[in-house]
């Protein structure tokens, strides 16, 4: 990797003032799991790291009015064994332990898996893509059998993040700090289609940080399960996964959140699956119904329409599992 | 560590269980591999890759990397010999570059990153030239050409026995499928690594090699130098699987970038790297065509196979002898294409071509024994070739041998039972409702070794300790701790007093190397040879001592005895100090197999496995692993062994593929993430049952065979024989992704709905 210079900030502040008006010039390290690749691989050549692992502002897990707050220097690892996110927000804390390996969850903190960039190997491989700039998504007429069904085009990557779709689930809000000025993002709105945005996969501004998650406790009654299938069975981004969540009141599905990872270029919320559910026994005709609906006006490329059959076979399934 | 009890009581040490004797030196850090090496002001070398399949390179300045602080040397294809490397078209560097990732400039610098840098300052022009990626492609007329002679490096074995299209006439019924194995990651945790030392005229070389001697030979013929002059050192090396058993491009250019900076220069090649250019496993795509009698006979098969070399290799590259050697089949063709192409350079990978055989010819048998309503074991025991039965000696196909010692039928049938086989469904498919199909496959394999020349010194010293030198190396079989096995039985000297020096050609006499099931039954018969030599020595000195005579005594526990007499006996070390001069013996050989007489090591694999309907999914319920080992030396090893090769022909099933843009040539996933070797997650080794068929050879030492390659070959074949039994979905490519089980289960939406780029 190149040099760069590398400056530990005391405060949240003193971070903040780092940063400048563009993206990868200054770059933020928290565990650096995603980062230092990138850096290693010449994806990125930031003149700076800043470091904001150790800031006391982006620490802890604490009770809020509404559920949780959640440092965004939280380690993985911590947020898959914590006991109130395990009671509070389920589904958090399966997704959290499906990331990767021991070793990178316990290096990987909740703000950088949200802000992790593609996995792309086209992105991966330095091809002058949108992601570097360019005007060309290397995929749509490419090798692309791990590549976006839903939502893609002009950029077909498929948002790496197995956190995000449990936080969507959950209804979270990201809290973003520029030192100076604050903002709330309700984090459904935090990312991005490639229409929106090609170059990036979320509304984060060069000079922002995200400082911390809130997180809605479940509904009373509900349930949730994060399923994600891979290639191997751990070390490994999914092909598919889906964060579900259900309420069930006298046999009837009161209200249901079903959001996709790794088919779309962010956490994809499944809205037609979710009607679909909604009002119906949780049974096996109503999830498969549910599992034909997620998949609904997906259009997959020339290597990637098993994901079509696999994901409505994981939303049914893991529907199925909270019945 | 001590050996358990062996239970043959004619042997003391051969035969029993134990773990490896340099295991707490490997895992504990004290053993030294070539990156764990500092030397003196050593340089560290990078080097500068291809970005493009194809090109001429017409110009290339190096001004502003030499201009670098802390850079001592750059080199470039204009420094390089213009000599082939040992087995191979390729020169160490060349102003052409064939495949993305060939080396053509060099950086040695006071550190890694200094060096990255430097290459990144280095400017080049290329003439890009049109490439071509597909064997079949690169033989048409009009395909861009690598050589001048062509694209086609030749035929390998090129056998015919009697009439195919006669065969073919007569049978009952013939099939012709196509099969096809990609371009695979071969495996070595530790990548290639040399670290180059010049003092004065001598190179001293340690570097992370199958066979020393071959990297001695390829580094004397580089550099001009005297054999005396050339000293190559693997001592411990963390596997090669085959994409080490040639000397490599890295170790020559270490030695160039020493020479040229006057200090010595370790290249470690990172995981990219070892990757991209490391002589991966070929691509091989096989036209099998095969005609059976109502009596269950094979009466032809007609291969043809079109082998995918990449850019330069040329040495080994065909098929294996599974056609010649496991079946008996009345007409018999085999044509083998060895072509060159513009992707990443191949070479031998365990199994060499192998695993790719047994996969067409093991898939093709089992889908005419299901078309045919035969029960695929019971085909394959009619067929297979029993002792007795006639064998090629050589390559051309002419049965002019017997097979003796195969132990074919008892595997298979070892196999059947532990498995299960009666539980087979007959029809695939049938009868299973819910998303989750259970079947059951099998493959049979077949393997020779031990060929070539090998050599071993064993020394006693005067405390009758005991040192072992042998110029093959340890790259994770075990081989140090089976050859002081060996020498120890000989002997009668506990393994606890053994030293062994390996890898070293300065130390041991000429060994072709550790590759192709050689070591244990070549440089095994030399170090048994140095150690009968060695023991005859120490009779001749207790002799006298003992007031009998050297063929009255014997030796145990370092105890020389007079058979029948408890009362005379003389410690080793006494012995030896007493004779006051350490004893040295030395054992040479020359191949393994004599005569008419043909020996092989085969196996058997049976597979139960689960595969998900809805998700594609396959898991392995069951496997065993059943193998002819001869008499095996250390049990513990030998199913170490089995195992780890299963379970390495399991992941080929699995991912390894690697994977190229037809754009521009370039691999998408050179790294552990995208390539996806399995971890200890995917294939739990407690589904995994080894049965270590006790077959004795006639030429091994203690009647060993030798076995690394084989327990490789049969997982492709056996599990796509088991999806086939649970779904009836036949997978003719691997690996078996979800994508190919869906679209195979006719899942998929229809292909209007698909969107293409």
């Amino acid at each position: 990797m190149d040099n760069f210079s590398y400056a530990r900030p005391a405060t949240l502040r003193d971070a903040a003032s780092q940063l400048g008006r563009e993206h990868n010039r200054v770059m933020l390290i928290a565990g650096g799991t995603d980062v230092l690749g990138e850096l290693k691989d010449h994806l990125r050549e930031p003149e700076r790291l800043v470091p904001i692992r150790h800031l006391k502002e982006l620490q802890g897990i604490r009770p809020s009015r509404t559920g949780l707050r959640i440092g965004a220097a939280t380690l993985l690892a911590d947020i898959a064994e914590s006991d109130v996110i395990r009671q509070q927000a389920p589904v958090l804390a399966m997704a959290a332990g499906k990331v990767g390996t021991p070793q990178i969850r316990n290096m990987g903190t909740i703000g950088g898996n949200i802000c992790q960039r593609p996995r792309c190997w086209y992105y991966r491989n330095n091809y002058p893509c949108f992601k570097h700039g360019g005007n060309t998504c290397f995929s749509a007429a490419g090798e692309n059998d791990f590549h976006a069904i839903l939502e893609g085009g002009p950029s077909f990557i498929v948002h790496p993040s197995d956190t995000a779709p449990a936080l969507v689930a959950l209804g979270a809000t990201v809290r973003i700090s520029s030192g100076s000025r604050e903002r709330s993002v309700p984090i459904a709105e935090f990312f991005v289609t490639p229409r929106q945005d090609a170059r990036r996969e979320n509304v984060l501004q060069p000079n922002e940080i995200v400082t911390e998650l809130e997180v809605p406790s479940a509904p009373a009654g509900s349930k949730a399960i994060y399923v994600k299938e891979m290639v191997r069975e751990m070390w490994d981004f999914a092909l598919c996964s889906v964060a579900a969540m259900v309420t069930v009141q006298n046999g009837v599905v009161q209200n249901a959140r079903i959001v996709l990872g790794g088919v779309a270029p962010r956490p994809y919320r499944a809205a037609a699956a979710e009607t679909a559910l909604v009002g119906k026994a949780l049974d096996e005709a109503s999830a498969t119904a549910a599992g034909e609906a997620a998949v609904q006006g997906a259009r997959p490329l020339a290597k990637n329409a098993y994901k079509v059959p696999l994901t409505q076979a994981v939303v049914k399934r893991a529907l199925l599992s909270l019945a | 560590m001590a050996q358990q009890q062996n239970q043959n009581a004619t042997l003391n040490v051969v035969g029993t269980r134990g773990p490896n004797i340099d295991a707490i030196a490997r895992v504990t850090g004290t053993a030294k591999y070539t990156g764990d090496i500092e030397l003196p002001g050593m340089l560290h070398a990078r080097v500068l890759r291809s970005p493009h399949p194809h090109a001429r390179i017409v110009g290339i300045d190096t001004s502003k990397a030499e201009a670098l602080p802390g850079v001592k040397a750059v080199i470039t294809y204009k420094d390089a010999p213009k000599l082939p490397i040992w087995g191979s078209r390729q020169f160490v560097m060349n102003d052409r570059v064939r495949f993305v990732g060939e080396g053509f400039a060099a950086v040695a610098a006071t550190d890694l990153e200094t060096a990255d840098r430097a290459l990144r300052l280095i400017q080049v022009q290329f003439e890009q030239l049109p490439f071509v990626m597909d064997p079949e492609e690169a033989l048409k007329p009009g395909a861009p050409q690598l050589f001048p002679d062509g694209n086609l490096e030749g035929q390998a074995r090129a056998v015919t026995r009697g009439s195919v299209e006669q065969g073919f006439k007569e049978s009952d019924r013939v099939i012709e499928r196509v099969y096809r194995c990609p371009t695979m990651w071969s495996g070595s945790m530790e990548p290639h690594a040399a670290i180059a030392l010049w003092e004065g005229a001598k190179l001293t070389m340690w570097c992370s090699a199958q066979s020393p001697n071959r990297v001695h030979m390829n580094m004397t013929q580089q550099f001009d130098l005297s054999d005396a002059n050339c000293r190559i050192i693997s001592s411990y090396v963390g596997g090669g699987f085959g994409t080490k058993s040639a000397p490599h491009v890295d170790e020559t250019i270490a030695a160039l970038l020493a020479k040229k900076a006057g200090r010595p220069v370790k290249l470690q090649y990172t995981r990219e790297e070892e990757i991209l250019d490391s002589n991966t496993r070929f691509e091989v795509k096989m036209y099998m065509r095969v005609g059976v009698m109502k009596d269950m006979s094979i009466r032809a098969l007609d291969v043809r196979a079109y082998i995918n070399q990449g850019a330069y290799h040329s040495r080994l590259g065909g098929l294996g002898n599974h056609a010649t050697h496991l079946y008996n089949i009345t007409h018999l063709r085999t044509q083998q294409f060895r072509v060159h192409t513009n992707i990443a350079n191949t070479g031998p990978t365990r199994g060499v071509g192998d695993p790719q055989e047994c996969f067409g010819l093991d898939s093709v048998l089992d889908e005419i024994a299901n078309e045919m309503g035969w029960d695929p074991m019971a085909f394959r025991l009619k067929n297979i070739k029993r002792n007795g039965d006639p064998v090629p000696r050589g390559q051309t196909g002419v049965e002019d041998g017997v097979l003796i010692n195969q132990g074919a039928e008892l595997c298979i049938n070892q196999g059947a039972a532990r498995l299960g086989w009666n539980r087979r469904n007959p029809t695939p498919g049938a009868g299973q409702s819910g998303p989750k199909a259970r079947g059951i496959g099998m493959a049979v394999t077949e393997r020779g070794g031990g060929a070539g020349l090998a050599g071993a010194e064993v020394k006693i010293n005067l405390d009758g300790s005991v040192v072992m030198s042998f110029a093959s190396t340890d790259i994770g079989t075990g081989s140090r701790t089976t050859l002081s096995m060996i020498a120890s039985e000989v002997l009668g000297v506990p393994l606890s007093k053994f030293l062994t020096v390996a890898g070293d050609t300065e130390a041991a006499p000429y060994d072709g190397g550790s590759q192709g099931n050689r070591t244990l039954q070549s440089t095994g018969r030399a170090v048994e040879q140095a150690a009968r030599d060695c023991l005859q020595q120490v009779f001749a000195a207790a002799a006298p001592l003992l007031k009998a005579m050297p063929a009255e005594l014997e030796m145990r526990d370092s105890v020389v005895r007079v058979r029948g007499d408890a009362q005379r006996m003389m410690a080793l070390s006494e012995v030896m100090s007493r004779r006051g001069r350490s004893i040295v013996g030395d054992g040479n050989v020359a191949g393994a197999q004599t005569g008419m007489n043909v020996e092989r090591t085969p196996g058997a694999h049976f597979v139960e496995v689960e595969v998900d309907r809805e998700t594609g999914k396959v898991r392995i319920l069951k496997y065993v692993s059943a193998h002819d080992v001869g008499q095996p030396i250390n049990l513990t090893i030998v199913e170490n062994q089995l195992e780890g090769g299963t379970i390495q022909g399991l992941a080929l099933t699995q991912a390894e593929e690697m994977r190229f843009d037809p754009r521009d040539g370039k691999c998408l996933n050179a790294n552990f993430l995208d390539l996806k070797p399995p971890t200890m997650m995917d294939f739990d080794p407690r589904v995994i049952d080894i049965i270590a068929v006790d077959n004795k050879s006639a030429f091994g030492p203690f009647g060993a065979k030798g076995l690394g390659e084989n327990p490789n070959h049969p997982g492709m074949a056996a599990v796509a024989n088991a999806i086939y039994n649970a779904t009836g979905v036949r997978l003719r490519e691997v690996p078996f992704t979800r994508a190919d089980v869906l679209q195979g289960l006719g899942q998929q939406r229809p292909a209007a709905q698909t969107a293409r780029g």
